[in-house]
């Protein structure tokens, strides 16, 4: 069978299993089934899928995956995440639209404690976005901020998916992980310019407080200075025990885990039924993460046997396209499938492809990753398959429908393509502090 | 993507469905648990590294192993509580009877998949115990062994699926 038609008959199955309503990770079985016996030898190639799965997540290099998770919902479920946000709440006064610029440095803070996007937009969503409507902030500039921060803890460190990029992409994570920084700190800053200059232009947007609201002085500083300024020591640990190499990214993960376990004893938040809900809730999305692993591991193996990755490689060599036109394909193709399917998906499909590709033509790993993650970010927020548009259908009231949650992340989608477009043209942006860190 | 342990529509007063439910939720609860001693067990390992004590010297090891376990083991329950990732664009915008049929299509077409891997997965790991071979790092033990948590977890999505799509054909709901 040549090429073309391996190719046209797995991605043709794989889509048509999914388009079917099969979960993604079974969609990918069922493809690895069909795949194995036709281009890995039959039986023999249905003994390597098994192999493939067992050894596919017994990886010492995956566990940040659920360690990255587990801090965010321990500090999540415990309530010292809220604390910390109504901090920042405190701090920021007299400034058009109040509560989404809350959301966005919260949203941030956040981040930097939790490797889960799903996490940062559920807390966010169930904690502002009732007081903000309760206020009469319209539902577009309440909610967009709110989605859009959500996919900042994909790219500031710690990230569960940085961690899975970089270990399948045999991306350095730790140099993965430090390059999401400026990246992620510059998409807060602009969404947060958005937001001001929207709410000035248009007032009726979001309502200003009232006269006399809030608190000043000591009052005002002290909440931030006892409940978020000692939850930056999770930060410093974690980032600071990778960079002194104290331990290593996978471990760094473990320490920050336990470090969000202790802070929350120390703010006596500790319950034993909040960490069982922490706990179950890292179980459940590690496992969706690891499982769609297991299941797609085999698919670029077929991809390889069957001759597509050399053959689709060679086809695009033959155009002799310089590395900035590869690197705007391989972001077109992934902001297309962001569109329809999951991150993790995303990966799997692409990554065969992608980084042949790089190598070959010389573009600069990191700054690939960086860029990357930023193109899976932006697919977390596209209709109709972006899932925190799906979470914060979850906790938004009912009255709101899906086609507002869709036009509210719209304006949040173009800042992030624009970030993008920056990170492109100045690739000092992804890779300029994982060379100082060199 | 709720956390709700259950499907909506469980007949809770059956005692077998009360069972096959606890067995389920325990599959996740192992895997949650696994996951907080794999955090306890590295940042041990890092502390008494860095103290100069002592390195525990499987600690690695040892982690491999609980991803593998957790990964395959929770599986099952993801299922029941309908957590799996899915692509429903399509299926949403059908009429209620077609996305019937559409749910017990794709459920029979998991439970195919499922009991071919169960097979495989165990054909394999009779295999692998017929020859004896040993996994050798810092702890040895005969590699079948590893191949437990996938038998396992295939059985119990292959059980699950079937229970799924009994229930669409039954028109109980969402499974």
């Amino acid at each position: 069978m040549d090429w073309h038609s391996a190719l046209t008959i797995l991605l043709g199955v794989l889509f048509v299993l999914m388009l079917a309503g099969v979960p993604v990770a079974f969609a990918f079985l069922g493809v690895n089934l069909l795949g194995a016996w036709f281009f890995m030898g039959g039986e023999a190639g249905l003994g390597q899928l098994v192999r493939n799965s067992i050894q596919s997540v017994g990886s010492f290099s995956l566990t940040p995956i659920p360690l990255f998770i587990l801090m965010g919902e321990v500090l999540f479920h415990t309530g010292v995440a809220y604390r910390a946000i109504n901090a920042v709440e405190r701090l920021i006064a007299r400034v058009p639209g109040r509560l989404s610029i809350v959301s966005v440095i919260g949203g941030t803070v956040f981040a930097t404690l939790s490797g889960s996007t799903i996490a940062n937009t559920a807390m966010m969503g169930g904690t502002l976005l009732p007081e903000m409507l309760k206020r009469g902030y319209k539902p577009s500039i309440a909610m967009g901020p709110i989605m859009a921060v959500g996919g900042i803890a994909m790219l500031i460190p710690p990230s569960a998916l940085a961690v899975m990029l970089g270990s399948l992409a045999g991306i350095s994570i730790s140099r993965l992980l430090i390059g999401g920084i400026i990246p992620g700190l510059l998409l807060a800053v602009f969404f947060v310019g958005y937001v001001v200059a929207r709410c000035k232009l248009d007032p009726s947007l979001a309502p200003a407080d009232s006269p006399g609201q809030g608190v000043s002085g000591w009052k005002k500083w002290k909440p931030f200075v006892c409940d978020v300024l000692p939850l930056f020591g999770i930060f410093v640990a974690v980032v600071g025990s990778m960079l002194v190499g104290w331990a290593s990214p996978t471990e760094s993960a473990a320490i920050g885990a336990v470090a969000s376990t202790v802070a929350t004893v120390c703010y006596r938040a500790f319950t034993w039924r909040a960490f069982y809900k922490a706990l179950m809730e890292t179980a459940r999305i590690s496992v969706i993460i690891l499982f769609v692993l297991i299941a797609s591991t085999t698919f670029s193996q077929l991809l390889s046997f069957s001759g597509a990755t050399t053959g689709l490689l060679q086809l695009i060599g033959q155009y002799g396209l310089s590395p900035l036109w590869l690197v705007l394909g391989m972001l077109a193709i992934l902001l297309l499938l962001g569109c329809v399917i999951d991150q993790v998906s995303m990966m799997m499909i692409t990554l065969p492809f992608f980084m042949p590709l790089a190598s070959a033509a010389g573009i600069d790993p990191v700054w690939l990753g960086v860029m990357l993650l930023l193109a899976m970010e932006i697919g977390l927020l596209t209709p109709p398959f972006g899932l925190l548009c799906m979470v914060m259908q979850s906790v938004a009231p009912n009255h709101i429908r899906l086609t507002q949650i869709y036009g509210s992340v719209l304006p949040f989608i173009i800042i992030e393509l624009l970030v993008l477009g920056l990170i492109l043209l100045l690739p000092w942006l992804a890779v300029g502090l994982p060379q100082l860190m060199a | 993507m709720g956390d709700t342990g259950q499907p909506r529509n469980a007949v809770r007063s059956d005692g077998g469905l009360r069972i096959y439910r606890c067995v389920m939720v325990a599959t996740g609860l192992v895997a949650a648990v696994l996951f907080a001693a794999m955090a306890m067990l590295v940042c041990l390992d890092v502390l008494l590294r860095n103290a100069g004590i002592m390195s525990i010297p499987w600690s690695v090891e040892v982690t491999e192993y609980m991803m593998i376990i957790a990964a395959f083991l929770a599986a099952p329950w993801l299922v029941y509580t309908n957590d799996h990732i899915r692509v429903d664009i399509l299926l949403r915008g059908l009429p209620a009877g077609a996305r019937r049929v559409f749910a017990i299509v794709g459920d029979a077409i998991c439970l195919l998949i499922c009991l071919a891997l169960a097979a495989q997965s165990i054909a394999s790991m009779l295999d692998s115990a017929a020859q004896g071979g040993l996994v050798f790092k810092v702890l040895v033990f005969p590699d079948w062994w590893l191949a437990i948590p996938m038998v396992i977890s295939f059985i119990l999505l292959s059980i699950e699926f079937l229970r799924r799509m009994a229930c669409h054909a039954l028109g109980r709901g969402e499974a």
